[in-house]
């Protein structure tokens, strides 16, 4: 789909949008800006690429249209979610064929570029542990939200989130998310593992894509299109995103002395170290700046990262729930804005302020 | 890291399409925020002897290129063992610091073969580092001279050098650049799909 493409909001007689600049283009198509038809507000379309209707048209307008009628129920919750860019309608070609849906328009730019270590200065030049602690809680929250409403997210990454300047994130690429008819009532949102199992009468869409280094080790190497997602596999795709959005974009199982990410992630080669254990302990976490940048965590999120991507994370239902998430990170933003005693910048210079360990104290005594 | 070949053959249209599709790459990828911020650029030029045209930097400060005229031989053998020990010697400082980093490319493109020596040894160098995952080497033969053979010896026997279509330097510079921001968006350790090489590529041999 190139520039000056119109597609219609009906698959006959509705109304022309025009299309010109893309404002992101990915791997499944393009992302354009047109006034909505009824009222002018801007609203965002995603017309899929010619390859990708190929292969799943069908399969899309189907997916999609459940996504429509979905996000009108319960009073249009999911349509009106400001941290979801939710499917609102159908967009068609000038042929009556599906090409791709309306969604809100959302501000702002990646997240890709608010965990990164250069570009975050472009973009989020005040960028400080408080900010990243309060973005992170209202992104759970909204993943949360979705949890509730029996969506898996599936396709975690660092591109499908928009953020704008004051800190506001919102879920995108909704279209690859896993949603299912008749599974509104299986169950609590958390069973344990053997016992997730999916409705009888649930017919689900499941997420065909996703990244092997963001994927959890019991999907990992399995073809996406044909595995059912589950809330505790996002459990590991957020914890992987929440510590990349802490860490300037590194990667928890970046480069542990040898290995690729995703055969650390396959052993739970977490390098970074618990509470006060000085990080080369539990593995070799990187040299650098990364090493003050964790360390300056408080142990609570420290053991959230571990509990999620250590070795005890293989285990799906050990994975720490987003509600414990969120209020570990609405601490700690508390007490960094009450207490001058704890870093608030990114990196910081100086050392961590810490309560002396009995051994350490009587190191001292002597010395 | 370019290693291009500008010797005598070179002369006439192509060394210029080579010019302008080397300006064009640099400006195309500096437009892109991700690769300007991680991209560490190197250029070895073989034309009579072998010259380091750009000593390896960060893309953001690297100053546009003065344009290569075509001259004499093709020291092959020695450009891509000058250009493997810079690479060799920027990944050792990287390990020393701690900072991770994605495999280097090296983009190897001649209308000839070797004219020097000891061209087998750095043949050998080089596939070795490809076989071993520790470079990303990518052989390009310019028009039907080149000998096809001698370049697929620099390249792991999984990815043989690909002809240029034509003189489609141009869409060559640019499926490099658009490969080259995919690459630095990823994380170090993954590799990205890349774009097609369709554009390019003269699919007949
Ligand atoms: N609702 C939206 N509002 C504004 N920009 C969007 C929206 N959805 C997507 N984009 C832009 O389009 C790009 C690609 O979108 P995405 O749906 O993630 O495509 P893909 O699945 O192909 O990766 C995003 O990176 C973003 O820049
Ligand atoms: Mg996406």
């Amino acid at each position: 789909m190139g520039n000056n493409v119109v597609v219609f909001d009906k698959p006959h007689g509705g109304t022309p949008l025009r299309l010109s600049q893309p404002v992101g283009t990915g791997g499944e198509g393009a992302v354009y800006v047109v006034p909505r038809p009824n009222d002018g507000k801007g609203i965002a379309v995603k017309v899929f690429s010619e390859k990708k209707l190929k292969e799943s048209r069908n399969f899309l307008s189907e997916k999609l249209a459940v996504m429509v009628k979905k996000g009108r129920k319960n009073g249009g919750t999911l349509i009106r979610h400001p941290g979801v860019a939710w499917p609102q309608m159908l967009i068609y070609g000038d042929d009556g064929k599906f090409v791709g849906y309306a969604m809100r328009h959302a501000k702002g730019v990646t997240i890709s570029r608010l965990a990164h270590a250069q570009l975050y200065k472009t973009h989020f030049p005040n960028l400080d542990r408080v900010k990243v602690a309060k973005m992170l809680v209202k992104l759970l929250k909204s993943a949360d939200d979705l949890h509730r409403q029996h969506i898996r997210i599936g396709d975690v990454n660092l591109n499908n989130v928009l953020c704008d300047g004051d800190y506001n994130p919102c879920w995108i690429d909704a279209g690859s998310y896993q949603i299912g008819v008749g599974d509104e009532n299986d169950g609590p949102r958390y069973p344990d593992e053997s016992a997730e199992k999916f409705h009888a009468k649930t017919k689900i869409w499941r997420c065909p894509v996703g990244r092997p280094e963001m994927t959890p080790p019991e999907h990992l190497g399995k073809d996406y299109s044909q595995i059912d997602r589950t809330y505790a596999g996002d459990l590991f795709s957020l914890a992987i995103l929440a510590f990349q959005c802490m860490m300037l974009g590194k990667h928890p199982y970046e480069y542990i002395k040898c290995g690729s990410p995703v055969e650390n992630l396959m052993k739970g080669h977490f390098p970074y170290g618990n509470s006060g254990i000085p990080a080369g302990r539990t593995g070799d976490a990187p040299q650098g700046p990364w090493r003050p940048m964790w360390n300056h965590y408080p142990d609570a999120i420290k053991q959230l990262c571990t509990r999620a991507l250590a070795k005890e994370g293989r285990r799906p239902s050990a994975r720490p729930h987003l509600k414990e998430w969120i209020i570990a990170l609405q601490a700690y933003s508390q007490t960094l804005n009450q207490s001058e005693k704890h870093r608030r910048e990114m990196i910081p210079q100086a050392a961590k302020p810490q309560n002396l360990t009995r051994s350490q104290f009587w190191g001292r005594m002597r010395a | 890291m370019l290693v291009l070949d500008v010797s005598s053959s070179m002369e006439g249209q192509k060394i210029a399409e080579l010019n302008e599709g080397v300006r064009q790459f640099l400006q195309e990828i500096r437009e892109d925020e991700f690769a300007l911020h991680s991209v560490e650029l190197g250029v070895v030029t073989f034309g009579g002897r072998v010259t380091a045209a750009l000593e390896f930097a960060p893309l953001k400060d690297v100053v546009d290129l003065q344009n290569f005229s075509a001259f004499g031989n093709t020291p092959m053998g020695e450009a891509v063992n000058l250009a493997i020990d810079a690479l060799e010697k920027r990944k050792n400082q990287y390990k020393r610091a701690g900072v991770s980093y994605h495999q280097p490319w090296l983009v190897l493109m001649t209308d000839g073969m070797p004219t020097d020596y000891s061209w087998n040894e750095a043949a050998q160098r080089l596939r070795q580092m490809a076989d071993n995952k520790k470079a990303v080497v990518i052989g390009v033969a310019i028009g039907h001279e080149c000998d096809m053979q001698t370049l697929a010896e620099f390249c792991p026997a999984d990815k043989p050098p690909v002809r240029l279509s034509g003189l489609k330097f141009g869409e060559f510079f640019a499926w490099l650049s658009h490969s080259m921001s995919l690459v630095s968006q990823s994380t170090p350790g993954m590799s990205p799909d890349l774009p097609s090489i369709d554009g390019w590529a003269d699919i007949e041999t």
